[in-house]
């Protein structure tokens, strides 16, 4: 009986001692969690209140986008329309550059002068009024310089210009750059140099904005001059003149 | 000596169930600090909300930029539109110009000469369902028409569907009154009565589009290129129109 006694409290004993290790090993990963825990929250705190800051910077973030999003929508409409209105242009502009063509070969065929007469009809007036109404004429400016005594350059095409006296609502002269018109003496294309492709007597006159070099020719109506101006390039420039108009 | 040893027994027994209870309440709480430590650093949306909102940060900023390069196409877009404006107004006026001329054959001349084949690739058509058609002068068949300008148009006969290179348009059909076409100072839009005044005297014909009994009325002048019809459904000829095509192909 005795020797069941002291083996039941050698038992309790036991338990007793296992129960207070199992209770010191909790405990210590209890402290280990708590420091893990505040760390957190520590963490989680100084998050929040960054989250806090930037969610009221990106509220005000979020409304400039959505105007962005608005913006940028009526923006590509607006660029849609313009590309569709571009594309009735042109549609248009070929159509009259295929006319012009049509009338220039005409004209050619039959020797005569009027695909060049109607530059002659073109009053300032109504020149200036659609120049005037486009607000953009500055692209077509010539990229040469002429003098103020040379009067007014208005342009009446891409790389065509008329020139106005300041007295005179008619033109009394046609400058051409653009190689690919049909306008010339006979068959005397745009942009050709005078030394090698243009025959004639080659002429130089001094103006204030450099000197210039021509070639003159005429037909019945017109006074056609192939003109090289130094300061700009050695392809050369038309003007072309009615014969009752002051010379060049 | 009993009493002592009964005492020291319950002591030893008090002790034994505290530390037994103490450590499996300590276990619980220790799970659960656990569970709570595991919930804690599984759930770490925090970090995802910031990853987000410095997306959108990067994204107002590229969007910015993005906005101003759409301000940019739409300002060059303008201003192509405006420089092709001016380009075709300057065609307009000089084309303008062009058709003041006395001679008709300078004026009519140039649009009888436009090949079906380019206008077509102008018009970005393949086929010429898309284009409209009008009917032929006593005729039960419709040519098909392009405009080139406000109020006229060139019709084309032949194969009234497959384009046709170098075919030439039979005429020109004017509806536009104020356009400043026509034979002498008749004008389309005019009734037969002003037309003669405005030309000379000339029988009024009957005669019909596509079917016989659509009747119209018309008027013919013909000078050394052209012959100049001027065509109405009403016998006394108001809401005329004109059609002028060359003399040799009638």
């Amino acid at each position: 009986m005795n020797c069941i006694h002291k083996f039941v409290k050698r038992i309790i004993f036991l338990c007793d001692v296992c129960c207070i290790l199992a209770g010191a090993v909790f405990g210590i990963q209890m402290i280990v969690q708590r420091a893990e825990l505040k760390a957190i929250a520590n963490e989680r705190k100084a998050a929040s209140e960054i989250i806090c800051t930037l969610e009221e910077e990106n509220a005000g973030l979020i409304s400039d986008v959505e105007a962005y999003f608005q913006e940028d929508k009526a923006i590509r409409a607006k660029i849609h329309d313009a590309e569709e209105d571009y594309a009735i242009l042109e549609k248009n502009y070929n159509m009259r550059q295929y006319i012009d063509a049509t009338a220039a070969a005409l004209d050619r065929e039959n020797g005569s002068t009027d695909y060049l007469e109607r530059y002659f009809r073109v009053e300032k007036e109504e020149l200036q009024a659609i120049i005037n109404k486009s607000g953009i004429a500055d692209a077509l400016k010539p990229g040469f310089t002429v003098g103020k005594e040379f009067g007014s350059l208005l342009p009446v095409g891409e790389q065509v210009w008329l020139r106005y006296d300041n007295d005179d609502n008619l033109p009394i002269g046609l400058v051409v750059q653009n190689t690919a018109l049909d306008i010339g003496y006979q068959d005397l294309k745009v942009g050709r140099t005078l030394d090698f492709d243009i025959p004639g007597e080659r002429k130089k006159v001094q103006y204030d904005f450099g000197t210039v070099s021509y070639v003159l020719f005429e037909d019945e109506a017109f006074y056609y001059y192939y003109v090289e101006l130094e300061a700009f390039s050695q392809e050369t420039i038309l003007y072309v003149t009615k014969k009752q108009s002051i010379k060049f | 000596m009993l009493e002592k040893k009964v005492l020291t027994r319950t002591a030893f027994l008090f002790i034994s169930i505290f530390c037994i209870v103490n450590s499996g309440l300590l276990y619980i709480l220790k799970e659960k600090q656990a569970a709570q430590l595991s919930a804690i650093q599984n759930n770490r949306e925090w970090e995802q909300d910031e990853v987000q909102h410095n997306a959108h940060l990067e994204n107002s900023v590229s969007f910015a930029s993005a906005l101003n390069n759409s301000r940019n196409e739409l300002t060059k877009w303008q201003n192509k539109v405006r420089l092709l404006q001016l380009k075709c107004d300057f065609s307009a006026l000089l084309e303008e110009k062009s058709n003041e001329d006395e001679n008709p054959y300078a004026v009519y001349e140039k649009y009888l000469r436009l090949r079906q084949g380019e206008m077509a690739r102008i018009d970005g058509v393949e086929d010429l369902s898309e284009w409209g058609k009008f009917g032929y002068l006593n005729g039960h068949f419709s040519g098909a028409t392009v405009p080139v300008n406000e109020g006229m148009m060139l019709q084309y006969g032949e194969n009234p569907e497959n384009v046709w290179e170098y075919l030439l348009p039979g005429c020109v059909i004017i509806t536009a009154p104020d356009m400043g076409f026509g034979f002498m100072s008749a004008r389309a839009g005019m009734d037969f009565e002003e037309i003669q005044q405005n030309a000379y005297d000339a029988e009024v014909k009957k005669g019909f589009m596509y079917w016989s009994e659509q009747e119209v009325y018309y008027i013919e002048y013909t000078d050394a290129y052209y012959c100049y019809t001027f065509i109405s459904d009403y016998p006394d000829g108001r809401d005329s129109w004109l059609l002028v095509s060359s003399v040799n192909l009638d």
